[in-house]
C-alpha cells in the first residue's frame, strides 16, 4: 500500500526551498510544472516502516517574494514545511506570517519550521535566539540543503505524524543528488552540539508526544 | 499628446524603471494615489513608495509578452490594463495582470489607481 500526500512548502523566497526539494533525486524524475498555478510538484518517494510514502511535494516559482500566496496553494495540504534561512533574521522573523497564513487555511496539519544554510559561516539567527517554533509547539530541524545535510528529517517527522507512528523509520535511505559544497563537519556539529545543549528539540524523530488528531 | 503616445511613453518608464530602481517611480504618485499589489493595498505616495523600494525584495527583473491597452475616461483619465510576464531573480516567468488609472494633475501624468496580480498562485 502507498500512502501519498500533500506537502506544501512556504517561506520567504531565496530561503532554499527548491534547493531542498531538488536534493532528493526520486523527485527530479516525476516533477510536473502547473503554468495556470505557477507551482512546480514533485514526488517524493520514500520507503519505511510502515510502507511506501509518496509525498506530492508543491514549491512555488517565487510568486512569495510578492506577498502571501493565494488560498489555492494551501487548499489540501496534508503537511507543511516552514523555511527560514539562519542567515537573515528577517526570514525567521517572517515565519510567524507563514505559520498563520498556513493554519488559516489548513489549521492542525503536521507542520515543521526548518532553519537552513547552517553551512554558511555568517549566520545570523542563532540556535539560541530560535524561538518561534517552540511557541507555537512545532519541530524544529537546523539543516544545510546544499551540503544535504539532515535533509530528510523534517520528512520523517511528517511521515511519523501523518501515520501515527513515532517509530517508523526509513528502510531504504532515501537517495540524494551529490552535495554542491565541500562538507565543514566540524562547523555543523558544532552547531549541531550548540542545538542539543538548548535541549529545545532537534525534535529528533520518535521524541514527539503531540497528537495530531 | 496623444492618449496612444502617453500609455506608451508611461509603460515604457514604468516597467524600465521598476525592473531598475523602483524609486524613481515615487515621482508618479501623490497622496490619492492608491495601489493594490498581491491583494494588499497602500494609499498615498510615501506608503507606496515605501512598498515598491523596501516591501519588494528581489534582484534582478525581466518582463516578457507585454501588452497593453487603454480606454480615456472623462476629461483627462486613462484606464490602461498591462498583461504580461515577469521573473525575479532568474526564477520562472509568471503571468501577471496590471491596471491603471492615469490622470493629469498639475500638467502632468499621475498614477490615480493600480492593481496588481499574478495570474498564478
Amino acid at each position: 500500500m502507498v500512502h501519498e500526500f500533500k506537502v506544501v512548502l512556504v517561506g520567504d523566497g531565496m530561503t532554499g526551498k527548491t534547493t531542498f526539494v531538488k536534493r532528493h533525486v526520486s523527485g527530479e524524475f516525476e516533477k510536473r510544472y502547473l503554468a495556470t498555478l505557477g507551482v512546480e510538484v514533485r514526488n517524493l518517494k520514500f520507503y519505511t516502516s510502515a510502507g511506501e510514502i509518496h509525498f506530492n511535494v508543491w514549491d512555488t516559482a517565487g510568486q512569495e517574494k510578492y506577498g502571501g500566496l493565494r488560498d489555492g496553494y494551501y487548499i489540501g495540504a496534508n503537511a507543511g514545511i516552514i523555511f527560514f534561512d539562519v542567515t537573515s533574521r528577517l526570514t525567521y522573523i517572517n515565519i510567524e506570517n507563514w505559520y498563520r497564513d498556513l493554519y488559516r487555511i489548513c489549521e492542525d496539519i503536521p507542520m515543521v519550521v526548518v532553519g537552513n544554510k547552517i553551512d554558511s559561516k555568517d549566520r545570523r539567527v542563532r540556535a539560541a535566539q530560535v524561538r518561534i517554533p517552540h511557541q507555537k509547539n512545532l519541530p524544529y530541524y537546523e539543516i544545510s540543503a546544499k551540503s544535504n545535510y539532515h535533509i530528510d528529517l523534517p520528512f520523517l517527522c511528517i511521515a511519523q505524524k501523518l501515520l501515527r507512528d513515532s517509530t517508523l523509520h526509513w528502510t531504504k535511505q532515501p537517495d540524494y543528488i551529490p552535495a554542491d559544497i565541500v562538507v565543514d563537519h566540524g562547523h555543523l556539529r558544532a552547531q549541531q552540539e550548540e542545538l542539543e545543549k538548548l535541549g529545545q528539540s532537534m525534535a529528533l524523530p520518535g521524541g514527539e508526544e503531540d497528537d495530531w488528531a | 499628446m496623444d492618449n496612444k503616445k502617453v500609455v506608451a511613453q508611461f509603460c515604457e518608464y514604468y516597467y524600465t524603471n521598476f525592473a531598475r530602481d523602483r524609486s524613481r517611480l515615487e515621482s508618479l504618485y501623490v497622496d490619492q494615489s492608491m495601489l493594490t499589489f498581491q491583494g494588499t493595498s497602500f494609499k498615498g505616495r510615501s506608503a507606496i513608495k515605501e512598498k515598491m523600494v523596501e516591501g519588494i525584495r528581489f534582484g534582478t527583473v525581466k518582463h516578457e509578452n507585454m501588452n497593453f491597452e487603454f480606454q480615456p475616461f472623462l476629461e483627462s483619465g486613462i484606464l490602461v490594463l498591462v498583461t504580461g510576464a515577469m521573473s525575479t531573480d532568474g526564477d520562472r516567468a509568471l503571468p501577471f495582470s496590471e491596471a491603471f488609472t492615469l490622470a493629469k494633475k498639475d500638467g502632468r501624468y499621475i498614477i490615480v489607481n493600480q492593481i496588481f496580480r499574478f495570474n498564478s498562485l
